[in-house]
């Protein structure tokens, strides 16, 4: 039996869908397992459901988006967050930290227009996520893994280790310890292959905070204070990819100290 | 009469169409656009100016690398970064390849199935399974490119302010370019399927609008924008030309020229009607076979311009991949960038039309201002135009018929809604 897929997109650059149809040499063999029958990207007729799996991409930032989500997971047997704005928020969520005000006379100047704002979230300030893709856009043989085990019933694996990991097994030098730049690889999950680091660039945080990242997050800051980073600039750091995350916003909100609360990434 | 397509499919981003006519006049036509904002100018404000472009690149996940170099273009000249010949032409390589990507993307994944009358490129595997998995070849070709040079097929590493911090080695170049070689055949199979696909006869007069450089078919180089009414502008006054506006249907806003107070066009019919001459010797030789086929002011031929421009850069990727393997062209190491205080502004062509970015930078190295704008921003206004010209031509078709008639002129623009609202963040009451 294909399971029967619905993928769509909130707020978001629609990159993860089209990451999607970036499967080239996977994409008619999925179609073998995964019956696509909502999809508007790609298609025009669209079913409303019920779904075995639905994949999500983008953050909630529309009170639309709100109910969409909702009927979406009542709709749908498993859902997974597909893409760091759907689990985490990503870049527009830096903006739920500027005033809205602020915001909006940045854009229109003095026009006056009614507005309602909502905070970007990710989806699973809403609903229940199943599994969690994360990646700015994710590894595409992530997602093939993650959609092998769910079609077999199975929990996919998760990755559970950071960036560096993946780093030392390319054999790459250490942009943090050897050249002092603000690598963010020990707080960042892995999964992307250590790509920046291996292209000679620091890793930006893109796939989201590692599992432990709430753990190490104290000593990595020390680590990049002592290279002579600033604090302003550590801060721009930590609200990046990932602007939302507790244990981030914690350090950011109290400077020092473990941060008390445990985010629910961490929790499943 | 009424016509609602409340769920536009098979574009990029979330949009709707509403007309009304009456006893042959359209009394009203909006094209709603509901998606989602994402505030970009303005977070952006207080970010390091390093953070630019690989913060634009977010905007838009078809042509990720177009609002990356855009970016990092105008960072670089409000800096005074002067790039050299070598690290150009490996942007050229990846806004070539971008190109080729994003229009076989749309050309096959958005737009042909309307026209060989299925509901999706899935649907269409079954009956022509051949047609997919040449797109699908196309597709991991222009995105393996991308991502030899930088990194993946989208949102690349940030490492190219400069110059790229990391370079493909000859090695790479050589089996691309026998890839690309190999691949002759696909690409003219490509222009065949869309060359015989009938277009909807229709016509308007319009401004089209692209970016020049002298001998080049521009798409990343060019600081001058040209007209095919003829008076150019220099990018730098870019604001006193593209003037933008909010409408009330629209998270997206909309332009018009100031210097014809009306809407104009951007995307690939406009580069092909402006810079024809600096077609690749295939590509000219594509559409002077085209000849009266090839009708400059209809929209819908917006697909066709699309797949001379893949066979262009395809060809202009061998040149390029050639000219490195021979040693003509150097891999240059990357230039240290300084923050200093400064401003630039900055036009690309993207996929989908000419896009601006625009940066003022601090001494501190922080951004204190960006603007961009983007293609469908720029060609929305002129989408509504033609409908409204188009609809009272089409009266006397069945429903579902004109339904699909505005459809596949909507697809031909290849909108890009998510890119166009990157900055808005409202609900219109």
């Amino acid at each position: 039996m294909k399971l029967k897929t619905a993928i769509i997109g909130l707020t978001g650059c629609f990159g993860c869908q089209v990451q999607f149809l970036n499967l080239e040499d996977e994409l008619l063999d999925l179609l073998e397992v995964l019956d696509i029958v909502h999809f508007p990207l790609a298609k025009e007729e669209n079913s409303d459901g019920p779904f075995d799996l639905a994949l999500i991409e983008g953050s909630v930032s529309t009170s639309e988006q709100v109910k969409e989500v909702k009927e979406m997971r009542e709709k749908s047997k498993k859902v997974v967050a597909l893409g760091t704005c759907a689990c985490f928020g990503n870049l527009q969520g830096i903006s739920n930290f500027q005033s809205k005000e602020e915001v909006r006379r940045t854009v229109y100047g003095d026009a006056k227009l009614n507005y309602e704002a909502i905070d970007v979230a990710p989806i699973d300030r809403y609903i229940q996520v199943d599994h969690y893709v994360p990646g700015c856009p994710y590894d595409k043989g992530i997602l093939i893994e993650t959609l092998k085990y769910i079609a077999l019933g199975k929990r996919p694996l998760r990755v559970d280790y950071c960036v560096c990991a993946e780093c030392k097994l390319r054999e790459n030098g250490c942009l943090l310890i050897e050249k002092g730049q603000p690598c963010m690889g020990p707080i960042t999950r892995g999964g992307c292959g250590a790509l920046c680091p291996s292209y000679n660039y620091t890793c930006e945080g893109c796939q989201g905070p590692s599992e432990d990242a709430a753990e190490v997050i104290d000593a990595y800051v020390k680590i990049l204070k002592d290279k002579g980073i600033s604090e302003d600039d550590i801060l721009l750091k930590l609200r990046k990819f990932a602007p939302l995350y507790k244990p981030f916003l914690l350090k950011i909100l109290k400077g020092s100290g473990p941060p008390k609360e445990v985010s629910k990434w961490k929790s499943r | 009469m009424e016509i609602e397509i409340d769920r536009l499919t098979k574009v990029e981003g979330h949009g709707s169409l509403t007309i009304n006519v009456e006893e042959g006049k359209v009394e009203e036509l909006r094209l709603n656009i509901f998606e989602g904002s994402r505030f970009f100018e303005s977070f952006m404000r207080g970010r390091r100016f390093e953070e630019a472009a690989e913060m634009a690149s977010r905007i838009c996940g078809i042509c990720s690398y177009s609002h990356y170099l855009t970016a990092l273009k105008a960072v670089e000249k409000a800096l005074g970064v002067e790039i050299p010949e070598g690290t150009v032409a490996l942007r050229k390589l990846i806004t070539l390849a971008e190109t080729a990507q994003s229009h076989i993307l749309h050309l096959y994944f958005l737009a042909a199935a309307d026209y060989l009358g299925y509901e999706s490129i899935l649907a269409m595997s079954k009956d022509h399974v051949e047609e997919v998995k040449r797109a699908l070849r196309l597709k991991k070709l222009s995105n393996d490119i991308l991502s030899m040079v930088g990194g993946r097929s989208l949102h690349g590493v940030p490492n190219a302010l400069g110059g790229f911090a990391a370079v493909p080695t000859k090695q790479q170049l050589e089996r691309m370019l026998k890839r690309v070689k190999e691949t002759d055949d696909d690409v003219e199979k490509m222009l065949e399927l869309f060359t015989s696909l009938e277009v909807p006869k229709f016509e308007r007069k319009a401004e089209g609008l692209a970016l020049a450089k002298e001998g080049t078919f521009a798409l990343y180089e060019g600081e001058e924008i040209s007209s095919t009414w003829g008076a150019s502008f220099k990018v730098d006054d870019y604001q006193q030309h593209i003037i933008e506006s909010v409408v009330p249907h629209s998270t997206a806003k909309h332009s018009i020229h100031s210097t014809t107070g009306e809407s104009f066009y951007v995307g690939a019919l406009a580069r092909v009607n402006l810079q024809k001459d600096h077609l690749s010797p295939k590509a000219k030789e594509a559409i002077e076979t085209l000849g009266d086929k090839f009708r400059e002011l209809n929209p819908y031929i917006n697909n066709l311009a699309q797949a001379i421009e893949v066979v262009h850069c395809f060809e202009e990727i061998s040149n390029i991949l050639e000219r490195f393997i021979s040693g003509e062209l150097k891999m240059e190491r990357p230039i240290e960038v300084k923050p200093k205080e400064g401003e630039g502004a900055s036009a690309t062509e993207a996929p989908r039309g000419t896009l601006y970015h625009h940066y003022r930078i601090n001494g501190e190295g922080k951004i204190t201002y960006a603007n961009v704008i983007t293609p469908t921003a720029q060609n929305l206004r002129r989408m509504e135009d033609d409908m409204r010209a188009l609809v009272p031509q089409i009266l006397d078709l069945p429903r579902d018929e004109i339904v699909l008639t505005l459809e596949k002129l909507i697809r031909a623009y290849d909108p890009c809604i998510s890119c166009a609202t990157h900055f808005l963040e409202v609900k219109f009451i």
